[in-house]
């Protein structure tokens, strides 16, 4: 009973372990994505307002 | 004892993982979607040509008298054939002077096609839904548009949407996004600015970009005539007639599909009494359509599935978790309280372990940045919303916003429960308007 009782913490761990890893990765990837949609969507901006003002 | 805390503690991780998941997948859709428009640029010039298909504008007014002309004009210098364009003003038992104001309006452009029906309390008062139907009994054209009387389109609204209903021929209707003309009133107006434009610039792209899917909202949409006539048109006693209409839609088949860049303004609560008043009705409405659905869960068209999932998770998983989570805080900040104060010790609700503490604490700290992310996501991609304000702005309101909305939310389930328990006929509030 001890054993799968440790079993089942043991897989519980491993999940959980895996759950943080994979959100804390995606996470950073989609902070990196927002960063460059900012600097790509501010750039196209400049350039539509420098061709009306050209 | 432990067992079911056991239980509990695992269920309240889970569904935080779940909901960060989900989260994760609709801002996946919202890149798509932003990268996908910022790539493919939209040239209005060649939207606009001589086959385009005339539209009946209906526009519900009740006691409007302080935004209806600002509307009426909006609609006439709308970037559309004028000649393809009716106008149909339902003056819903005002009892302002919108009555007069619409008549000197219709004197002074007699060109413009525009019809305004007035009705007293005697043949009218009803609600949106039957306002609406009066406007199109008389209606010429197949194509119908709807705008709330506070809704001012921009100038290529109408023509960006028209091209999107037209692009496929399942799309039932098209709406665009309603953008928040009072935004800097107050911090509640900030809060539902950073809200609508979250669930417009993420949450409906990605439903669009991922499912296909739409849901028509209350102002800034048009749908074909006939596939409103199939739908039956709309549920008299709907709280929420989009929702409800959205549902009948997709049962038949039909697309509703999302033009992003189809904007309009509309107002927004400036108090919390009428912000109260309004989200109620919507939580109402939400879970009456959700339980008038229900048998389609598991058979009916994937994007009715989708929707009534969408509405399930908001309103009955993520609560009674957000309920079941603020409950145990409240509980061991009165223990915690307690023992620092008295000498009498009272146990802990929990007794974790410190990785459980710390898988928990970990859990929250990623929800909560991914609810950071998710908001000024949104906000780069709108001009000059992108600011430390709006980033303060967004913190804030996951502690004061996200609660309040929250509680709205749960009133609405608990009041649904009673109308239905005491069968009392859920009243159709219309939101007020401010100067």
């Amino acid at each position: 009973m001890q054993n799968i009782s440790d079993i089942a913490v043991l897989i519980w761990r491993v999940i959980s372990y895996a759950a943080v890893l994979f959100f804390t990765i995606t996470l950073i990837g989609f902070t990196v994505t927002t960063l460059y949609y900012r600097h790509l969507f501010l750039k196209k901006y400049m350039e539509k307002i420098n061709d009306k003002r050209a | 004892m432990t067992s079911v805390l056991s239980v509990i503690y695992a269920f309240t991780i889970f569904s935080l993982w779940i909901s960060t998941l989900m989260t994760l997948i609709q801002q996946y859709g919202a890149f798509k979607g932003h990268f996908k428009n910022l790539r493919e640029d939209i040239d209005i010039d060649a939207l606009y040509h001589e086959n385009l298909p005339p539209v009946t504008i209906m526009v519900p007014a009740h006691n409007e008298e302080k935004v209806i002309i600002g509307t009426c004009l909006k609609i006439m210098k709308l970037n559309y054939p004028k000649d393809k364009i009716e106008l149909i003003v339902v003056n819903d038992a005002s009892t302002d002077t919108s009555k007069d104001l619409l008549a000197k309006f219709q004197l002074r452009y007699p060109d413009f096609d525009m019809t305004v029906i007035n009705t007293t309390k005697e043949d009218g008062g009803k609600g949106k839904s039957q306002a609406l139907e009066q406007a199109i009994a008389i209606s010429k054209y197949d194509i119908l548009g709807v705008y709330d009387a506070d809704a001012a389109p921009e100038q290529n609204a109408l023509l960006l949407l028209v091209h999107k209903l037209l692009e496929d021929a399942s799309h039932g209707a098209a709406f665009g996004r309603n953008k928040c003309r009072n935004r800097d009133h107050n911090l509640l107006t900030k809060f539902i600015t950073l809200e609508t434009i979250t669930t417009q610039k993420i949450e409906h792209i990605a439903d669009w970009q991922l499912h296909q899917l739409g849901k028509i909202p209350g102002t800034n949409y048009i749908i074909k005539k006939s596939a409103l006539e199939e739908a039956g048109g709309f549920t008299h006693e709907a709280l929420t007639e989009d929702t409800d209409l959205s549902f009948k839609l997709y049962r038949l088949g039909y697309k509703i599909a999302y033009e992003v860049r189809s904007e309009a303004y509309q107002q927004e609560p400036e108090t919390l009494k009428v912000f109260h008043k309004q989200r109620k009705r919507w939580a109402k409405g939400n879970i009456d359509v959700l339980i008038r659905n229900l048998k389609y869960f598991f058979k009916g068209p994937s994007q009715l599935r989708q929707s009534l999932f969408s509405l399930f998770v908001t309103y009955f998983w993520f609560i009674i978790v957000i309920f079941l989570s603020d409950v145990f805080f409240i509980l061991q900040l009165r223990i915690i309280i307690h023992n620092a104060i008295f000498t009498n010790q009272l146990p802990n609700l929990f007794n974790f372990d410190e990785h459980q503490i710390n898988l928990l604490v970990i859990s929250w700290a990623i929800l909560f940045f991914t609810f950071i992310l998710y908001i000024n996501f949104a906000l780069v991609t709108e001009i000059g919303q992108s600011t430390v304000n709006n980033y303060l702005v967004s913190v804030l309101s996951y502690f004061t916003y996200a609660q309040l909305f929250f509680i709205v939310s749960l009133i609405g389930i608990f009041s649904y429960i009673f109308d239905r328990i005491f069968k009392r006929e859920s009243k159709w509030y219309k939101t007020e308007r401010f100067d």
